[in-house]
């Protein structure tokens, strides 16, 4: 790397600690009319904001995004009526009227001239879905990890945010989080010497193709059962999947892999400069026993290696990250704490004292990026890459053995069971 | 937040073992024959039976899913016949979608003329999914029937995948026709012309992009639409569309405005001169707001004439009145001044500052923001020269001159801020701030400095923040050593007890020795145990295992004897450690535990270690009644998550079932019993043995191929070093697999090359 490009590096990573403070505090940072002052912002330049699907980690996004002053929440959509009255009397409370919309149906939601973003957090089936839509509509947009559940859908997702110029924030915090940004600081600047590997944390791989016990189907209008499954395949309904006990299944879920290398392989991308393509090569890995093992090994096209593996960690918090260089290594987690293979290493180091699951950070770039259309750092381009590389190693794992992938032509080299697994058709009448 | 983390992770757990557990009456043989299915044979059985219940569609979706993947020819008219039925329509799509070849493209157009309704729909979809260039004159013929709305919608989609001159002429042609009263319908034109645009543009043909994209600009259509395809024809039409673009700066509706933005931050390197001369000419022409908006989006044009254009520009507007323009100014300049970084901090040193508070509170962070990522080493000295002018008072402007300070590391700041720190009367932000910055600089030679700076300081946080931020950077030992002094000479409880846990944050040899000495000192005894049972560096964390013991056996307090075996406990259920490791651990655990409840915990250790040998690690406590459940539930849940197939997993669920008392256990046992007989139930043979190598050098690899072997005769794995070991080094190797005939009862041994994919015969 040239000493102007570490430079910049480097300069970047500065600015961006010099603003996280603020920017989890308040949108200050930014100038007044246009960008909005701590308690003085007008209506008129607030973020009109709806919500499509909230249940846990959305409602934990959604509380986020609504401590900021510049942010009016206005409307929520969701399949369950439960849950749209839950949050409607919430928002109604808060702001003191009977405003806050109310729709089952997110076209019609959408449709809104008055909201300027969403926040999607219908789980991982419905996510591209939603985004895509969303994008149609000209709302900026963001989308709860995973994106997406094929490689064909991460694709999908990027060109229609890049057809329709929303800005588009992967929900995927990390990149807005100091310890992770220092790491993936000091593995650019060169400090560890040439990269060799990069290793994120995965989860065990493995989905279900089983369905749960049918029950009764509710009538649409408490739980619209066809809209919840919107283009995955039908089954009968059963009240547990609406519950969050979707996770798990392989037609709603992309498995261990995406669900933590959303977060993990992205790191690893930022890290390696890698945004702008995936691995050309996944290989499985196998326990000492001959059974299958959880991780899966990828090498990028000039060599560098991607370790994609649930044990081995330092211990500093879930969705860890390791970055490996000539010279050393680096490695992080949602502790916030860090480890590095030398006391000389060890002097860039700087405390934070945040973890590395709260959004506040990654939910201020958004709504800065909102108001100056500038591309966040979780954008659908580098996200759906780092989905893709993700995806490819599920599809090894699936297969149980090497496969060899092209990131520019996004196909498989010589392997007819790999492309198959590229994308799943859509429930009629959905397209993408 | 953890919280969250491991709520979600329960419940995906939960998820998948609700799932393994639903369909225990469904016919696993067959689903594990699907599931496991190298031919589509028995996969084209199954969709052939009649029938489309519930329980039906389950296993003909598994087989379609599989059929996706290794489906032939042979299955087509078996999913063709599927086509028709509303309920198993989107099945059969789902594998002929993804099948390739000219047949499956036969089927689907054959299935796209005869089918209606929503399968007909469906296949449509197909159509455009698979590009396939032959379905355009069926799709227009369709059209041109004035079908309804969803296949209309549909075909639109389908002719906007394929994109070719043909699927082009076709949307275009619609678009002279009267608009379609459905507003989906018309919009699904908007976006297949989209398609095609995109289409042309990725080929190279930037003439007939253009023409869709203008075509599209159509006031028929939804706004979204609109703007996707001016911004698109504003960048295929590169520097030509200046006035174009300008006119964007100026249009009264917003969306034109903010999609001239991002068209100002993509515009090709190529056509930067031009577009920034015409775009910097027109700034003082726009209202402050979206005048601030141009600024930043002009800082983010990368090639350098634009950058050397618009570097005096901002500078100049670093005194802007507006405050909105100002601070735009300030920040595009952290980007656009690196080479010129002495001239940015000149500029900003002299600016004034603002009345207004929150304004002035925005210029100060954009200034900090932009300062700290100026590179050049001229910026320290030239910010340091600031000092002597520097009004303490404005504790704003203080706060951010420190913060500068703090995120450079600005070293030679050092006597200065130990001087401000202990300076009277002063506003306490402003000693956080200075404090802060000194954390970033002290070394351990003066980190006296820091420590008398603290010396006396009521800790409400931030003297714990302060320590340990200079801790994390500076040497671990010497500094844990700089620590430990200040533990020594410490004679408040709960200062001690401060040093302790920043002793744990920051870990390592002299670290742990003095928290263990700690432990036996009634005075620190209760804090020095806790952060033992807490302690998180993993480079030492055997060593914390043993101070853990020793509590445990030597502690004449209960508690604390308790609290020792728990740590001790929590190190292998928490750490990564070798199996092996964990199970001494377990095994010393359970001994010098008291409590029954303490020896429990063991259990949960294997739990988290998924293979044959922590099931058999775990049914070695079986024996005692009073763990006996506990051993089996541990052993049973390894195996419900163990993948590979294994006689010895087999033997150890088979004593679970004949020895253990709880229902569910057994239950869950038989469960995975079912699953392993199932597996190897089909399998001609048996392995007797394997071994790899070369001549006198020869591995047992018997038992990786045992538990690799899940009926199937592909045993993915290949037979090479990585797999089982280099046995015989600078030699080419072979696996040899003996195998029993289960017909014949004869014995066969199967010799495989190294590297060879290790595939046993069919029968």
């Amino acid at each position: 790397m040239s000493s102007a490009k570490r430079c910049f590096k480097r300069r970047e990573f500065l600015q961006s600690m010099a603003v996280l403070g603020a920017a989890a505090a308040a949108p200050v940072v930014l100038p007044g009319k246009v960008l909005g002052f701590d308690g003085a912002v007008a209506p008129s330049e607030k973020i009109n904001l709806g919500a499509i699907g909230i249940q846990s980690r959305g409602w934990h996004d959604l509380m986020v995004f609504c401590r900021r002053n510049d942010v009016q929440f206005k409307a929520i959509c969701d399949i369950q009526k439960k849950q749209r009255v839950k949050i409607k009397d919430w928002a109604d409370e808060k702001n003191g009227d009977k405003a806050c919309g109310a729709y089952k149906d997110m076209h019609e939601m959408l449709q809104r001239d008055d909201l300027d973003a969403v926040l999607i957090a219908t789980g991982d089936r419905g996510h591209t879905m939603a985004s895509i839509t969303a994008a149609k509509y000209g709302k900026d947009v963001y989308c709860e990890k995973p994106l997406s559940l094929t490689i064909e859908e991460s694709r999908a997702l990027a060109n229609a945010v890049n057809r329709y110029g929303i800005v588009y924030q992967a929900g995927t915090q990390r990149r807005n989080i100091g310890n992770f940004m220092l790491a993936a600081e000091i593995a650019q600047s060169g400090k560890l010497g040439k990269l060799t590997e990069v290793h994120a944390n995965t989860l065990w791989p493995a989905t279900t193709q089983d369905w749960l016990p049918a029950e009764p189907e509710p009538a649409p209008d408490d739980v619209d059962w066809d809209l919840w499954l919107g283009s995955c395949p039908w089954r009968p309904y059963n009240s547990r999947y609406v519950a969050g006990g979707w996770r798990g299944h392989f037609d709603f879920h992309g498995g261990g892999i995406l669900e933590w290398g959303s977060h993990t392989v992205d790191l690893c991308q930022w890290a390696a400069e890698r945004d702008d393509t995936a691995p050309v090569k996944y290989t499985p890995q196998f326990n000492d026993d001959g059974s299958k093992g959880g991780e899966v090994y990828a090498w990028y096209a000039d060599g560098l290696k991607l370790v994609m593996r649930s044990s081995g960690w330092l211990g500093l918090g879930t969705c860890s990250a390791r970055y490996v260089g000539e010279e050393g290594w680096v490695e992080t987690g949602d502790s916030g704490r860090m480890m590095v293979s030398s006391d000389a290493l060890r002097s860039e180091l700087k405390y934070f004292g945040m973890p590395g699951t709260d959004p506040i950070t990654h939910i201020a770039e958004f709504c800065e990026c909102v108001k100056t259309r500038r591309n966040p750092a979780a954008n659908a381009n580098a996200a759906a890459q780092s989905h893709i590389a993700s995806h490819c190693a599920y599809i090894a794992w699936q297969l149980g053995r090497t496969v060899e992938f092209d990131p520019v032509k996004e196909e498989f080299l010589n392997d007819d069971d790999a492309n198959r697994m590229r994308s799943r058709a859509l429930r009629e009448p959905y397209t993408m | 937040m953890k919280k969250t983390i491991f709520l979600t992770t329960l419940s995906m757990l939960f998820g998948v073992w609700m799932a393994l557990n639903a369909f225990a009456e469904i016919d696993q043989e067959l689903k594990n024959a699907i599931l496991n299915a190298t031919d589509d044979t028995v996969l084209i059985e199954t969709i052939s039976k009649p029938g489309n219940s519930p329980d039906d569609i389950f296993m003909k979706g598994l087989a379609c899913k599989r059929l996706a993947v290794i489906g032939s020819e042979k299955a087509l008219p078996a999913l063709s016949a599927m086509l028709p039925d509303a309920k198993l329509s989107h099945y059969a799509r789902y594998a002929l979608e993804a099948m390739p070849g000219e047949k499956v493209d036969a089927v689907l157009l054959q299935a796209a003329k005869e089918l209606t309704g929503m399968p007909a729909v469906g296949v449509v979809d197909t159509l455009g999914a698979r590009k396939m260039t032959a379905a355009v004159g069926l799709l227009k013929e369709k059209l041109a029937a004035n079908p309804d709305p969803v296949m209309k919608k549909a075909i639109y989609a389908a002719l906007g995948y394929i994109a070719n001159d043909e699927a082009a002429a076709i949307l275009l042609a619609e678009l002279k026709g009267t608009p379609d009263t459905n507003d989906k319908v018309w919009a699904g034109l908007a976006d297949a012309l989209l398609d095609c645009g995109e289409a042309y543009e990725a080929a190279g043909n930037l003439a007939k992009a253009m023409e869709i994209y203008d075509a599209t600009v159509h006031p028929s259509f939804p706004v979204y639409a609109q703007k996707a395809a001016a911004y698109h024809g504003l960048l295929v039409r590169k520097s030509a569309a200046c006035e174009l673009l300008l006119s964007k700066m100026f249009s009264d509706k917003e969306c034109c405005f903010t999609g001239g933005l991002k068209t100002i931050r993509e515009y090709a390197a190529e056509d930067g001169e031009a577009i920034t001369k015409a775009i910097i000419g027109a700034l003082d022409k726009l209202p402050p707001e979206r005048k601030a908006l141009v600024i930043l989006a002009l800082r983010d044009r990368t090639d350098a004439a634009s950058k050397n254009l618009f570097f005096p520009v901002a500078i100049s507007l670093t005194k802007d009145a507006n405050v909105e323009v100002q601070v735009a100014a300030i920040r595009a300049l952290g980007k656009v001044g690196a080479g010129r970084c002495g001239e940015v901090v000149d500029a900003l040193n002299t600016s004034t500052p603002r009345e207004n508070p929150e304004e002035r509170q925005a210029v100060l962070d954009a200034m900090v923001q932009t300062v700290v990522a100026l590179p050049c080493k001229v910026v320290n000295e030239k910010w340091l020269a600031r000092w002597d002018g520097l009004p303490l008072n404005e504790v704003d402007v203080a706060c951010a001159y420190f913060k500068v300070i703090e995120l450079r590391r600005i070293a030679a700041a050092g006597p200065k801020l130990v001087a401000v720190a202990n300076q009277a009367g002063l506003d306490a932000k402003v000693r956080d701030a200075a404090l802060a910055a000194l954390s970033e600089i002290v070394t351990l030679d003066n980190l006296n400095l820091l420590v008398d700076a603290l010396n006396g300081e009521k800790d409400d946080g931030k003297v714990s923040w302060i320590l340990r931020a200079a801790c994390t950077r500076l040497p671990r030992e010497d500094c844990a050593a700089e620590v430990v002094k200040m533990f020594n000479a410490a004679t408040d409880a709960e200062a001690k007890g401060k040093l302790l846990t920043l002793l744990k944050q920051i870990g390592g040899k002299t670290a742990l020795a003095c928290v263990e000495k700690a432990c036996w000192d009634d005075a620190t005894v209760d804090a020095a145990t806790q952060v033992l049972g807490t302690w998180n560096t993993p480079d030492d964390i055997l060593d914390v295992a043993a101070a853990c013991l020793k509590l445990a056996k030597e502690s004449k307090e209960e508690r604390y004897a308790v609290r020792g075996i728990r740590s001790y406990i929590r190190v292998p259920r928490q750490f990564d450690l070798p199996k092996e490791t964990k199970f001494e651990m377990c095994r010393i655990a359970f001994e010098t535990a008291k409590r029954p409840e303490d020896k429990m915990l063991i259990f949960e250790v294997f739990k988290r270690v998924i293979d044959v040998a922590s099931a058999k690690a775990a049914m070695s406590y079986a024996a005692d009644p009073a763990y006996r459940d506990a051993a089996c539930a541990a052993c049973v849940a390894v195996a419900m998550k163990f993948q590979g197939v294994s006689n010895e997993l087999k033997a150890l669920l088979n004593r679970v079932v004949a020895e253990c008392q709880d229902a569910k256990t057994v239950a869950d046992a038989k469960t995975v019993l079912n699953r392993l007989d199932a597996a190897l139930k089909d399998a001609p043979y048996e392995i007797v043995s394997a071994k790899y190598g070369a001549g006198d050098s020869w591995k047992n690899v018997t038992a990786i191929v045992v538990a690799k072997f899940t009926g199937k005769a592909d045993l993915g794995l290949v037979g090479n070093n990585q797999t089982f070991g280099d046995s015989a080094p600078g030699k080419v190797k072979t696996t040899q697999i003996v195998i029993k005939c289960k017909k014949s009862g004869q014995n066969r041994t199967l010799e495989f090359k190294e590297n060879q994919p290790l595939v046993l015969p069919a029968e």
